[in-house]
C-alpha cells in the first residue's frame, strides 16, 4: 500500500513535469512564430522601404523633369531631341530605357520601337486621363523584348509654342505675349505626359536582396487580376515570367490557423494584415505582401522558408525540449531506482518486523498479523477449517545448558526449518517464545493426516544434532485444536490448544494431544 | 554495411536516371531539313528549325516560309522534331544547320533556357538567328523574334468575351461566372494568355462578372478536356463565359457545352478548329482569336535576308497579332485562309 502511495507520486510527477514541458515547447513555438512575424515585418518594413525610396527617386526624377518641360516654351519634337540625347557621352549607364513625350493629341516623340508599344497598349490616351504620374503594367517591348513598365507624368504649359510666342511678339508686341503668358500660366493647360521607360528587372533588382539570395522567392502581384510576375526565378520559371495565382491555389494551403482566401482579400483591401504561413510542395514558408506605391493593386510578394526564418529559434525550442525530456528521464529512472531500493527496504523491514531473526519463521508479530486476515474480527465463523497446534520443545533449558547457546540456537533453527517445510503453504508456523512454535493449519487436513504430521515432525526432531556430532534427542509436546469444533473463535481456539498442551506437559511431554 | 552501400548506389542510379529522364522528355527524332519550294540558284539558304509540322497551326508557319523563300528569292530548309517539346532534338538540327553552312537560322523553341547556349553560339558565328512563335529568355541569344504577344492576345479574348456578354444580353448587375480552361501549366504561351485574360477582366469587366478561381486543367487529354466542359456547364448555373487558352481547351469546352444542352454560355477560345469553327457560325454567342502565324513565317525569312544584308536589329520582339474571328466576320477570315 505505502509501495503504490510513492509509485502514484512519482507518476503524478511525472506527469506534471510532461505537461510542464509540453506547455513550454508551445509557449516557445509560439514565440519562434511571434519572432517570424516580427522578422517577417521589419525584413518587410526594410524592402518596402527601400522600395518605396527607389520609386520615389524614379518619380521625383520624372517629375523634375516634367518640371522642366512644362516650364519649357519648346514643342515636343524639340524636348525629345533635347531630353533623349541627355544620356549621350554621359560615363554612367541611365536607370532608364527609354525617355519620350505624348501630346494631347496623342502624337508620341520617341524611337520607332517605344511608339509601337505605346500605341499597342494605349499607354497615352491612359496617361492623359491621370492628372498624377501614371505607371503602367509591365508589357513586353518592342524594343527590348524584355518585360517594362513606363512611368508618364504630366506636362503642362501654355497653348502656346515658341513659334507662336514669335509670331505674336512681332505682331503685337512682346509686352503682350507676357500678359498671355501670365494668363495661360495661370490656367494650367495639360500639353501631354513625359514618359520613362524602365526594365522590369530594375523594378526586380529594388526588390532584390544579396541576403536574401536562394532561400527566398519575390514576386510582383497585381492583387484584382491575381497576376504575377516572378522576379526572382526557379529553373522552371524564369525571372520574368508570368503566372496567376488561381493556378496555384491548389498546391499552396494556409497553415498554422492562416487562410489563403482571407490573405488575398487582405492584399485587395490593401490591410495591414499582410502575412500568412503557408505550405507548398511539402515545405513551409512564411510570405507577406507589401504595396507599391504609384502601382495600384500591385504589391511587392515575398515568400521565405519558415526554416531559414527560425531556424535558430527552433533549434533552441528542440534543444531545449529534449534536454528538458533527458532531465526528466533521468529524474525518472532515479525514481525508479530510489522506489526499488526503498521497496526492498520497506520488505526488508516487514521482513525484520514479523519474522523471527533466528529461525527465519513468523514471529508473534507476523503471526497476528496472519491470522488477523484470516480471522475476521468480528469472530464470524469461518466457512474454512483449521486446526492451531501449540508446540513447545521439551527440556530447552538442558539443551541450552549442555550444549550453549550455541547449540540451542541450533536446535531451535533446525526445529523451525523441519515444521517449515513440512508445512509449507499448508500453515502459519510462528515462533513465540524461546522454545515456543505456534502453527495455524489453513490448508485442509485431517486428523490422521496431522497425527502423521506430528510423527514425522517427531522423528526429524530426534536426529536433530545440537553439536553436530550428538543426536540431541530432541523431543516435543504439543497441543492441538480444530475449528470450529473446538473453538467458534480463535481466541477460544488458541485457548484449546494451549489447554491441550498443559495436558500432554503434565503428563511428561514428548507427545501430543487433540483437544477435547 | 556493404548491403547499405549497394541500396544507396541504386537508388542513386535510379535518382539520376529519372532526372535523365525528365530532362530527354522525348525520342530525339526529327524529321531531317526539307526545301520548301524550288531550289533557287546562289540563293541564300536558311534553315529553319520549328516544333512540329503535324498541325494547321505549323502549316500555317510553313505557308508563310514558303511563300517568303518565292517572293525573295531564296531556299528556305524546314525541319522539325517528332515531339513537340524535343529540345534536344532541335540542337541537333541547329548542328545541322550549321555544318550546312547556313546563311541564316530561324527557329521556333521548344525550350526557352535550354536552347540558349547553342543560339548565341550560332549567333556569335555571324549567323542571324531569327525566332517565331517563342521567345527566349536570354534575349541576347537571338535577333528578333516573331510571335503572339499571348498577354495581349489573352486581354483580346477577354475584351470579346465581355463584348459578347454585353450583347448577349448580360447585366452589369447579373452574376455571372466565368470559366477557365488550360492545358499545361509548364506551357508559358497558355499561362500568358490566362493572365492577359485577368488582367483585362480585372480591370474593366463588373464586379459581379466572377472568374472561377478553379482552373480546369485536362493535362492535353481531349476526353478530359471535354468532361471539364461539361463538368463546369452542369456545376455552375451562374456560368456564363468559358474561356479556353489553346485549342485543345477551346475544343473540349466546345464539346462539353454542346454535351451539356445548354445555350447560355458564352465560349472564347484559340485558333480556328472544325469544332470551334462550326459553333461560331450557329449564333453569335462563340468567337475565338487566331493568330497570324503565315506572318511569323513569312517575316522571319525577309528579317533575316534584311540582317544578311547589312540591316539592324531594332526591335527584338514584334507581335505578328492576334485578331478575333466571331460570327461577322468569319466568312471573311475563311477566305483569307483559302487564298
Amino acid at each position: 500500500m505505502k509501495n503504490s502511495k510513492y509509485t502514484g507520486l512519482i507518476i503524478a510527477y511525472i506527469s506534471f513535469c510532461v505537461v510542464v514541458i509540453l506547455v513550454a515547447a508551445a509557449i516557445l513555438s509560439g514565440l519562434v512564430g511571434a519572432n517570424n512575424t516580427n522578422q517577417m515585418n521589419s525584413i518587410l518594413a526594410l524592402m518596402s522601404e527601400k522600395l518605396n525610396t527607389s520609386f520615389d527617386m524614379m518619380t521625383d526624377y520624372l517629375k523634375e523633369a516634367s518640371d522642366i518641360a512644362s516650364a519649357s516654351r519648346t514643342d515636343f519634337d524639340v524636348l525629345y531631341e533635347q531630353f533623349s540625347s541627355t544620356s549621350e557621352g554621359k560615363p554612367y549607364k541611365m536607370p532608364y530605357s527609354n525617355i519620350g513625350f505624348v501630346d494631347s493629341e496623342g502624337n508620341i516623340y520617341a524611337t520607332e520601337g517605344e511608339k509601337l508599344d505605346i500605341e499597342k497598349y494605349g499607354f497615352g490616351e491612359k496617361a492623359l486621363e491621370v492628372d498624377d504620374i501614371y505607371i503602367t503594367e509591365p508589357y513586353r517591348s518592342a524594343v527590348t523584348g524584355l518585360n517594362m513598365i513606363t512611368l508618364f507624368a504630366p506636362v503642362y504649359g501654355p497653348d502656346i509654342s515658341a513659334a507662336k510666342d514669335e509670331a505674336l511678339s512681332r505682331r503685337d508686341g512682346p509686352h503682350i505675349v507676357r500678359q498671355k503668358r501670365r494668363l495661360e500660366d495661370d490656367k494650367k493647360i495639360r500639353r501631354g505626359s513625359i514618359f520613362v521607360t524602365y526594365y522590369l528587372e530594375t523594378i526586380q533588382g529594388l526588390a532584390y536582396s544579396d541576403v536574401l539570395t536562394d532561400a527566398t522567392e519575390i514576386y510582383l502581384v497585381n492583387a484584382l487580376s491575381g497576376n504575377y510576375v516572378n522576379c526572382t526565378g526557379t529553373e522552371d520559371s524564369p525571372a520574368g515570367t508570368w503566372g496567376n495565382i488561381r493556378l496555384r491555389k491548389k498546391s499552396i494551403k494556409g497553415i498554422n490557423g492562416y487562410d489563403m482566401d482571407e490573405w488575398l482579400e487582405n492584399m485587395r483591401n490593401e490591410t495591414d494584415d499582410n502575412i500568412i504561413n503557408v505550405k507548398e510542395d511539402g515545405e513551409e514558408f512564411t510570405q507577406a505582401f507589401v504595396d507599391i506605391k504609384g502601382m495600384e493593386k500591385w504589391n511587392i510578394v515575398i515568400k521565405i522558408p519558415i526554416k531559414e526564418l527560425s531556424t535558430a529559434m527552433s533549434n533552441f525550442t528542440m534543444v531545449m525540449t529534449v534536454a528538458a525530456f533527458a532531465i526528466l528521464g533521468a529524474t525518472a529512472v532515479l525514481a525508479f531506482v530510489l522506489n526499488r531500493v526503498e521497496r526492498k527496504r520497506a520488505k526488508k523491514l516487514e521482513e525484520i518486523s514479523v519474522m523471527d531473526p533466528l529461525t527465519k519463521v513468523l514471529n508473534r508479530r507476523g503471526l497476528d498479523e496472519g491470522l488477523e486476515n484470516m480471522f475476521p474480527k468480528d469472530d464470524e465463523m469461518l466457512e474454512k477449517k483449521g486446526i492451531y497446534i501449540f508446540l513447545d520443545i521439551d527440556n530447552f533449558k538442558a539443551i541450552n545448558d549442555n550444549f550453549g547457546h550455541e547449540g540451542g540456537d541450533k536446535v531451535l533453527k533446525e526445529s523451525a526449518e523441519i515444521l517449515a517445510n513440512y508445512f509449507k503453504d499448508k500453515a502459519l508456523v510462528a515462533r513465540v517464545g524461546g522454545d515456543e512454535f505456534n502453527l495455524y493449519i489453513y490448508e485442509d487436513m485431517t486428523v490422521a493426516e496431522v497425527d502423521s504430521a506430528m510423527s514425522y515432525v517427531r522423528e526429524a526432531f530426534a536426529s536433530i544434532k545440537a553439536d553436530s556430532h550428538v543426536e540431541s534427542g530432541v523431543t516435543f509436546s504439543a497441543g492441538i485444536a480444530r475449528y470450529p469444533e473446538d473453538a467458534i473463535g480463535l481466541e477460544e481456539l488458541v485457548e484449546s490448544a494451549d489447554k491441550a498442551l498443559y495436558t500432554v506437559k503434565k503428563r511428561g511431554g514428548a507427545d501430543h494431544l487433540w483437544y477435547s | 554495411m556493404k548491403r547499405i552501400t549497394v541500396a544507396i548506389l541504386v537508388l542513386l542510379l535510379i535518382l539520376s536516371g529519372c532526372k535523365a529522364k525528365k530532362q530527354e522528355a522525348s525520342s530525339g527524332e526529327a524529321i531531317g531539313f526539307e526545301l520548301v519550294g524550288e531550289p533557287v540558284e546562289k540563293g541564300k539558304n536558311v534553315y529553319v528549325v520549328l516544333k512540329v509540322l503535324t498541325n494547321q497551326y505549323w502549316q500555317g508557319v510553313v505557308a508563310g516560309l514558303s511563300e517568303a523563300a518565292k517572293d525573295n528569292k531564296c531556299n528556305v530548309y524546314v525541319g522539325a522534331c517528332v515531339d513537340e517539346g524535343d529540345w534536344q532534338a532541335q540542337q541537333k538540327l541547329l548542328d545541322e544547320a550549321m555544318e550546312k553552312k547556313a546563311d541564316g537560322i530561324i527557329v521556333a523553341p521548344a525550350n526557352s533556357t535550354l536552347l540558349s547556349d547553342k543560339l548565341k553560339e550560332i549567333k556569335d558565328s555571324g549567323i542571324p538567328v531569327v525566332l517565331v512563335d517563342t521567345i527566349m529568355n536570354d534575349v541576347s541569344s537571338f535577333d528578333t523574334c516573331y510571335m503572339t504577344d499571348n498577354l495581349s492576345a489573352g486581354s483580346k479574348a477577354a475584351e470579346e468575351m465581355m463584348r459578347l456578354f454585353e450583347e448577349n444580353g448580360i447585366s452589369k448587375d447579373e452574376k455571372a461566372e466565368i470559366a477557365i480552361q488550360i492545358t499545361s501549366t509548364a506551357s508559358q504561351t497558355v499561362i500568358d494568355r490566362m493572365a492577359g485574360f485577368n488582367q483585362y477582366w480585372s480591370a474593366n469587366a463588373p464586379e459581379n462578372w466572377k472568374v472561377l478561381d478553379d482552373i480546369g486543367l485536362n493535362n492535353g487529354n481531349k476526353e478530359k478536356a471535354q468532361q471539364l466542359g461539361l463538368e463546369f456547364a452542369e456545376n455552375h448555373k451562374d456560368l456564363k463565359g468559358m474561356f479556353g487558352c489553346n485549342n485543345s481547351s477551346t475544343v473540349g469546352f466546345v464539346k462539353g457545352l454542346e454535351e451539356s444542352g445548354r445555350d447560355d454560355i458564352m465560349l472564347v477560345g484559340f485558333d480556328y478548329a472544325d469544332e470551334t469553327a462550326a459553333l461560331i457560325k450557329k449564333d453569335n454567342k462563340t468567337a475565338t482569336i487566331v493568330q497570324n502565324q503565315k506572318l511569323m513565317g513569312y517575316k522571319g525569312v525577309e528579317r533575316v535576308l534584311e540582317l544578311l544584308e547589312g540591316g539592324k536589329s531594332d526591335l527584338k520582339f514584334t507581335d505578328t497579332g492576334a485578331v478575333p474571328v466571331n460570327h461577322s466576320n468569319y466568312a471573311e477570315y475563311e477566305k483569307e485562309l483559302e487564298g
